[in-house]
């Protein structure tokens, strides 16, 4: 009632302070005509607190509410600090076994020794969000598991405005060819960059420009059918990062443009 | 890799063409395999103004070929076969709808016979190749500012050398004359080469007619690039969405014409396709837990 009619609310807002007193009134007025109607009577006045601000600035400080809550959202920041944080934390643990080695002469050491390998993601834990995606794409493409494969056009275009965390990609080709065979579980999907985890439990950025990605989807039910039985019954597909480097939500409603294939 | 975009198809219209047409388009084929040409574009060479094109079946090429069931003993020794087409527009006005060709044919391209009609489509046309009639000489200029639209646009721009080799001398004054005004408006950027010979005897091995170009005058470095650009240009808009996501991993390498629905694969043909299957294990194991 209150966002419905918000020249009544706010023309209310100078005698009676409290909100629930200004709905209960308008909605009594609208209650039979629904036509914006305000018929003024005098009444006994109640005390108001904040008087000393004017109508048109309660209003600017509403409109632009949002802008000082935006301020407070730290989430982006808290997130780069925590991926460079892991970074460094990979970078010490790995010199910390290389040295362990050589004061040692042991041939090898298992990383669950030291107190930074707690702090460090797993790979196990990101399962479950490898298998929910599996489960959101084939409701997405229209993929049952009787053997019924949907239009390829349409494939294609739904999965180009698709979500990508928690899906499972490996590096096929690229220009930098210490990445290629690299392979994990997408935890986000920033504007220029791939962040996966891999299966040594590490994480990796990884380029999108100049790489091809590829992942698969089965057609059958990979819960209650047996693995090895199916070797046939995969779809493949690639994304061509050059011309994937858009954040997710910018590119759902994005209309791609046709370009020349000069650079790929 | 070594690819002839241009075998002329033998007719110019639907008419099923006859059984020594088949057997001259066979003998060209077998020419240009021993040359060790690998991919062979047969080109289908239409002028809208003439012919009425049908509701269905615009392909000709894979109608009476039945999906190259017909040159199977190519397809086995790893020769790659694809359809295109090459409109002949006079009128500008006349050549706008291209959308139907989009998804019946590998690659499109355009003969523009006015400047109007090269103007329209170095400028809004989405096609892959412009091409020009080499027996003759053209009619109009070529403008280094028309020319440049294209080149940034990525259309490529080919030479025919089957008029070259030709006994009539017209044609071959001709053909020097125009290949050097394409090299002076383009300078030297965006060409390819190819042969649309009709004759099994003008064929000939790619060094050999690049050093003959050389010595007209001919500088690019890119030239065996940018056909490869071309063939994957052309069979990225039928198995991608705008180059985004595509299916498969060689675009080129694997030729399933006109495909409607995707295929599925087997894993030994997906590069490294154990990884995905040790992933798949290890969700089932975590679900039986």
């Amino acid at each position: 009632m209150d966002k419905k009619y918000p020249l009544e609310a706010s023309l209310l807002s100078r005698s009676y302070p409290s909100k629930e007193k200004i709905i209960q009134l308008l909605e009594t007025r609208y209650a039979l005509n629904d036509n914006p109607t305000l018929s003024l009577k005098p009444i006994e006045i109640e005390e108001i607190e904040n008087s000393n601000k004017s109508l048109l600035t309660n209003l600017r400080e509403e409109k632009f509410k949002y802008k000082k809550e935006l301020k407070k959202d730290e989430s982006k920041s808290v997130f780069k600090k925590f991926i460079k944080n892991h970074q460094r934390l990979q970078k010490k643990l790995k010199l910390k076994i290389q040295h362990y080695k050589k004061s040692n002469n042991l041939s090898q050491v298992s990383e669950t020794l030291f107190k930074e390998y707690k702090e460090l993601l797993k790979f196990d834990d990101f399962l479950t969000m490898n298998k929910l995606w599996i489960s959101y794409i084939k409701d997405l493409l229209c993929i049952l598991n009787d053997g019924n494969l949907p239009n390829i056009q349409q494939c294609l275009i739904k999965l180009s405005s698709a979500e990508f965390n928690g899906c499972f990609l490996r590096v096929l080709k690229s220009k930098n060819k210490e990445l290629i065979g690299k392979n994990g579980i997408v935890i986000y999907d920033s504007q220029k960059f791939f962040i996966i985890v891999e299966q040594t439990n590490k994480l990796k950025l990884i380029e999108k420009k100049g790489t091809y990605f590829t992942f698969v989807i089965p057609i059958y039910d990979y819960e209650n059918e047996n693995i090895d039985d199916n070797d046939n019954n995969y779809l493949e597909f690639n994304i061509i990062g050059s011309r994937f480097q858009y954040r997710s939500h910018d590119r759902s409603g994005k209309k791609f443009k046709s370009k020349s294939a000069d650079d790929l | 890799m070594l690819a002839d975009l241009s075998i002329p198809w033998p007719v110019n219209d639907y008419s099923i063409i006859t059984r020594e047409q088949f057997i001259n388009l066979k003998n060209r084929i077998i020419v240009l395999e021993e040359l060790q040409y690998t991919h062979i574009v047969i080109n289908f060479i239409i002028n809208i103004h003439e012919i009425k094109i049908p509701s269905n079946n615009i392909n000709p090429i894979l109608n009476q070929l039945e999906n190259f069931n017909k040159f199977d003993e190519f397809i086995k020794r790893g020769i790659k076969f694809f359809t295109r087409i090459t409109i002949i527009i006079e009128h500008p006005n006349q050549g706008q709808n291209l959308s139907k060709f989009y998804s019946n044919f590998n690659i499109i391209s355009i003969l523009p016979k006015t400047e109007k009609a090269l103007i329209l489509a170095c400028g809004n046309l989405d096609i892959d190749i412009i091409t020009f009639d080499y027996n003759f000489k053209i009619p109009f200029f070529l403008k280094h500012k028309t020319i440049g639209g294209g080149i940034k646009k990525g259309i490529k721009f080919e030479i025919c050398y089957s008029s070259l080799l030709s006994l009539n001398s017209i044609e071959k004054q001709c053909f020097i004359n125009n290949f050097l005004q394409l090299v002076r408006s383009s300078r030297n950027q965006n060409l390819i080469v190819s042969s649309n010979s009709e004759n099994c005897l003008k064929l000939r091995n790619f060094n050999n007619i690049l050093n003959f170009l050389k010595n007209l005058g001919f500088k690019d470095s890119k030239i065996l690039t940018n056909v490869e650009k071309v063939l994957l240009n052309s069979t990225l808009r039928l198995k991608s969405y705008k180059q985004t996501i595509m299916i498969g991993e060689d675009p080129i390498n694997e030729t399933n014409h006109h495909l409607k629905n995707p295929i599925k694969r087997h894993l030994n043909e997906i590069d490294n396709g154990e990884i995905f299957k040790i992933q798949l294990k290890k969700l089932k194991q975590k679900n039986l837990k």
